[in-house]
């Protein structure tokens, strides 16, 4: 009986709730191209309540029913909206809002209030880039770059020139998910990581969360790069390009049918092969390209339907007259289709299915060997979310994913035959590691009063491979606590769970990481990260500021055992071996996001180290990528109406590398050595030198007219390395027997490289 | 002037600097390296020497050897206090300094090898019940592959004593003149054979285990360490170690792959028998017939 009486009652609590409340939703979008504004708030003072639109510019907001309530939307860029609406009912209201007024090429300094978003959301660890702030940026060679931005972040970590990938939080690169539209890219990189292959013209949002994470994202340790592409102007035709030093983009975009449907294709390629031909006395090509296409329709009210894809392709070759020839080939292609509906109005569901492929084809011939490795992966997936947005006190998530896998890893060493006919190796003839991947989820954002905010998660992914199957559950909580003077203090407590590892060379900066599947030897990675932040806006939020501290346990990491390398008759579990990490550090962080200054200062101390069993005979020993000190000052000043300057400076500790410490010579040694061995004492017993760097840039924007039409132009010139630094690429060791004197190289890749870039929109 | 940038951009891109470096390199102690392989029938032989910091310019056997050391070498009741010598070696053009010992060595015996230098005692025992293992056929071939690609090769067919653990490396000895080379990357030539020869020995780098193949016919190719001419003849024979020589070689040659082949991940070296020094204290054996092989063609 009393079980019944409490059923009753909540019921009834139930109703009145719902007799009582109204919900306004809808979508919030760009006024003069239709894009959903990812991120943008919607605060009602009337309601004291608020929230965000989502990744499609979806927004619910429920209060208890007013005759008339007061909104106020903002986003950062946009002029912001303030909007009475009756609200005696439930209500549907899509919102436009206008680009500020810089955006049209005038500086003014907004009387927007910026959104305290960042202190008040209880998810810490996230940091959204402005795509904006991206493209004014000093870019080497006027090439603008969103990894390059994102490796000044606080507690992420550049690899060194030349290498692909950044590191986050002591995690190795292959713990970044980069989403591009939801599906993953293997290697973000184009001309060996120089130069980013997300070209920013195509792009709407970045969000990199590296803490913290709620339920939706799983899947790799360290953190998520979520990059969304645009979705094409769907009230005019609208075309952009540039043309850089090396490279050349075009966009155009346009509606399908006004406000229902649109499109937008964007292409780049470099044509430095042809450029660098008249120089170079050796045979060398490169050449890279990319291409992203999206259309969207919109079927009704609550139905829009995305098609978005994309490829990037890079291919070198090297060959001189000494006998070294070389060729490197690798690209990504992805193809997301989206769906989605909402039901009623408070509940939003998108499910999409995507294919994503990845390859990498290194060949070397030096000295008569010949080396190959390769790598790929393809991938077929299914995701469906539902986000439910019951009351303002709630944001609930939860969803699940289905993917299938399939890998191919191997290498090959061997002498060139006297016939020079090489036998490639047959990727066709490799069987692919098949493995599957699930997960299902939940997570819900919860304001539990005016002060206190939780994010509470659960992920549960599942894997499953030839040998085995793999069961996990990652508790995830984030709380935030509100301060007096517009700050919170914020704690979170992650755990992630990664099937797949990146195995890489610890030697010399070769291209020669290899994707591998977990198995029933090769254990999934593993990590568990708590993290502690004070978060506080100055300047009516126009300064940011935030200090995050945390301690990261990483385990079943993964390198290749000592002696070993990866050959075509390999079995990736034979040649690896496993340990575990461990990274700690603080990260202080300050931004300005309004005014003729942006920019931000970001500083991490922090310390990351490796233990294996079968490693440096089972002693602790410095991660790769472990930098103590990590700064980086970024800003970009907007001059006057026509010209912004901008600038960034880098400065972090060199990296470690594996150097021998000693030598000695035998007299019973193998003769083919001449009696000459090195004594590596330590793994990453080494440091290169501190890394610095100060790239300046400056943009002149004018508006022309061609044709009787207006052409928004901008010239942009940037200097890369301005003062030339040589830092330290690589540095290896040598023993020269003919004089017996061991000697030291460094190799440097980079001087200062001026650049210059046109780009236009019409 | 767009022109000239254009042009500067692409040059700075494409030219990568080299350059050799003065380090500051990690804080290293020198060791003792203490070999000793002891065959029956044969005077022992120690060479001490030390190892150096990597950038340190001593870089010849007399520069590195260790001397006022006390090298003891006994058995049972018996011990022997090694002298220093030294032997020139042609081929190298340097002199090879070593402790000797007088009494030779006895086939089933537990030696016990003593080093005092500079306060330390290092010490280790072997046994000498290496049996040697004759070989029943040597050829050549043109082409084989290892660990280091595609080669010229002398192919030794042996059968593998049953029922106990084996461990092999090849053993050539031939007469060279001065044109002769080493076949690593520098190809060292002597530069004191002058007109007439001089004797080498070419020892295997790969330490062949009989672990999947005891009692069985087995064969082992190894590509000579010097350069060879059509109708040069060789001397091969195979060279029996005890387990612990075998370790010790084995990870020596992981080791040095490791530092030639970036590929190759770094391997830390360990220390065996000795704590606090590198090297080995073990028993070999030897082929007593000597095979013949006449090279029928010139090495590529």
């Amino acid at each position: 009986m009393k079980h019944y009486t409490f059923t009753l009652l909540l019921a009834l609590i139930i109703s009145q709730a719902h007799a009582q409340n109204h919900t306004i939703s809808g979508t919030l979008r760009d006024a003069t191209s239709g894009e959903a504004l990812i991120g943008a708030t919607v605060f009602s003072p009337t309601l004291n309540a608020g929230t965000t639109a989502n990744t499609y510019g979806f927004y619910s907001l429920t209060g208890a029913g007013k005759d008339t309530i007061l909104l106020i939307v903002n986003y950062l860029g946009f002029e912001p909206q303030v909007k009475k609406v009756l609200f005696r009912q439930n209500i549907k209201l899509d919102l436009a809002l206008e680009p500020s007024a810089r955006a049209l090429n005038e500086v003014v300094i907004s009387s927007e209030k910026p959104s305290d978003e960042n202190v008040q959301r209880p998810q810490m660890g996230v940091l959204d880039i402005s795509v904006r702030l991206i493209r004014e940026l000093p870019a080497i060679l006027g090439e603008t770059d969103v990894l390059k931005v994102i490796q000044l972040l606080p507690g992420v970590q550049a690899g060194n020139e030349g290498t692909t990938g950044f590191f986050v939080r002591g995690g190795n690169a292959d713990q970044n998910l980069v989403q591009l539209d939801e599906a993953t890219v293997y290697n973000p990189n184009h001309l060996f990581g120089l130069v980013s292959t997300f070209n920013a013209r195509a792009l709407n949002n970045v969000t990199l969360v590296k803490g913290g994470f709620p339920a939706n994202y799983g899947g790799r340790l360290s953190s998520i790069l979520d990059i969304s592409m645009k979705e094409g102007n769907d009230k005019q035709f609208v075309t952009s390009g540039g043309i850089g030093l090396v490279s050349s983009n075009l966009t155009v975009e346009g509606p399908l049918k006004k406000e229902v449907g649109s499109f937008i294709v964007s292409g780049r390629r470099t044509y430095l092969d042809i450029l660098a031909k008249p120089f170079l006395k050796q045979n060398a090509g490169y050449n890279f390209y990319d291409l992203n296409a999206k259309v969207n329709w919109r079927f009704s009210q609550n139905d829009r339907v995305y098609l978005s894809f994309f490829q990037g392709r890079d291919a070198a070759n090297y060959t001189d007259a000494a006998g070294l020839d070389f060729g490197i080939g690798f690209g990504n292609r992805t193809a997301t289709l989206r769906w989605n509906h909402i039901f009623g109005q408070k509940l939003f569901l998108n499910t999409s299915i995507f294919q994503n492929s990845y390859f990498q084809n290194y060949f070397s011939v030096k000295a008569k060997s010949y080396t190959q490795f390769y790598t790929g992966i393809e991938d077929v997936a299914v995701k469906v979310e539902f986000q439910y947005f019951p009351n303002p006190k709630h944001r609930i998530l939860f969803g699940g994913q289905v993917a299938h896998h399939d890998f191919t890893a191997t290498g090959k060493a061997t002498s060139v035959p006297k016939d020079t006919s090489i036998q490639k190796i047959n990727i066709n003839k490799i069987a692919p590691r098949k493995t599957d991947e699930a997960a299902i989820y939940a997570n819900d954002e919860w304001l539990l009063n005016d002060h206190l905010a939780l994010q509470l998660g659960i992920r549960a992914p599942a894997y499953r491979t030839e040998d085995t199957t793999y069961l996990r559950f990652e508790p995830r909580a984030s709380l935030r606590v509100s301060l007096p003077g517009n700050a919170s203090l914020k704690a979170s407590y992650t755990q992630m769970n990664q099937f797949l590892h990146l195995v890489s060379g610890s030697t010399a900066a070769l291209p020669t990481d290899l994707w591998v599947p977990s198995s029933r030897v090769t254990q999934p990675q593993r990590s568990t990260q708590y993290a502690l932040g004070y978060f506080r806006n100055f300047r009516e939020n126009r300064i940011e500021a935030s200090v995050e501290a945390y301690y990261k346990t990483m385990q079943n990491q993964v390198l290749f055992g000592e002696g070993t390398q990866l050959l075509e008759q390999s079995n990736f579990d034979d040649v690896l071996v496993f340990g575990q990490g461990k990274s700690y550090g603080v990260e202080f962080f300050v931004k300005k996001n309004f005014g003729k200054l942006n920019g931000w200062v970001s500083y991490t101390l922090s310390k990351t180290t490796q233990q294996f069993d079968a490693v440096n005979l089972g002693r602790e020993f410095p991660f790769k990528y472990d930098r103590r000190h990590n700064l980086a000052i970024v800003g970009a000043y907007h001059l006057s109406p026509k010209w912004t300057l901008a600038a960034d400076f880098v400065f972090y500790s060199g990296s470690a590398f594996t150097l021998p410490g000693g030598r000695f010579m035998l007299a019973t040694g193998g003769s083919l050595y001449s009696g000459h061995y090195w004594d590596y004492t330590e793994y990453n017993n080494y440091r290169l030198k501190s890394y610095h760097r100060l790239d300046v840039a400056a943009t002149r924007r004018t508006t022309m007219h061609w044709f009787k039409k207006k052409v928004a132009s901008e010239l942009v010139f940037s200097i890369y390395n301005l003062y030339s630094r040589r830092n330290q690429y690589f540095v290896y060791t040598d023993l020269n027997i003919l004089t017996n004197q061991p000697v030291a190289k460094q190799v440097s890749l980079l001087p200062i490289i001026p650049g210059f870039s046109w780009n236009f929109k019409f | 002037m767009k022109n000239i940038l254009l042009i500067i951009s692409v040059l700075c891109l494409l030219q990568s600097c080299q350059k050799d470096i003065t380090i500051d390199p990690p804080a290293y102690e020198s060791k003792p390296v203490i070999e000793c392989l002891l065959m029956p029938g044969t005077l022992p032989k120690v060479y001490l020497s030390r190892s150096v910091p990597f950038f340190n310019s001593a870089a010849t056997p007399s520069a590195l050897f260790l001397q006022n050391a006390e090298v003891i070498i006994s058995e049972g009741g018996t011990s022997e206090t090694l002298k220093t010598d030294s032997i020139f070696d042609n081929f190298f053009c340097r002199w090879q300094p070593y402790y000797g010992g007088k009494i030779a060595t006895k086939p089933n015996v537990t030696y016990t090898l003593t080093v005092k230098i500079s306060g330390k005692t290092f010490t280790a025992t072997t046994t000498t019940d290496v049996q040697a293992v004759e070989i029943e056929e040597v050829n050549y071939t043109n082409s084989f592959r290892d660990a280091y690609g595609e080669h010229q090769g002398v192919v030794v067919d042996f059968t593998d004593p049953a029922g106990r653990t084996d461990f092999y490396r090849f053993f050539m000895t031939r007469e060279v003149d001065s044109t002769v080379q080493t076949i690593d990357n520098y190809e060292y030539s002597s530069k004191c054979i002058g007109a007439g020869t001089t004797a080498i020995e070419d020892i295997g780098w790969f330490v062949y285990s009989d672990a999947h193949a005891d009692g069985q016919i087995s064969r082992m190719i190894m590509e000579p360490s010097h350069t060879f001419k059509q109708d040069d003849v060789a001397t091969v024979r195979l060279q029996t170690l005890d387990k612990t020589a075998a370790a010790w070689f084995d990870h020596l040659d992981k080791l040095k792959q490791a530092s030639l082949n970036p590929f190759i991940e770094p391997v830390i070296l360990k220390q065996f028998q000795f704590r606090g020094a590198l090297g080995v204290f073990g028993s070999v054996n030897l082929s007593v017939v000597g095979l013949e092989i006449v090279f029928p063609e010139d090495n590529e």
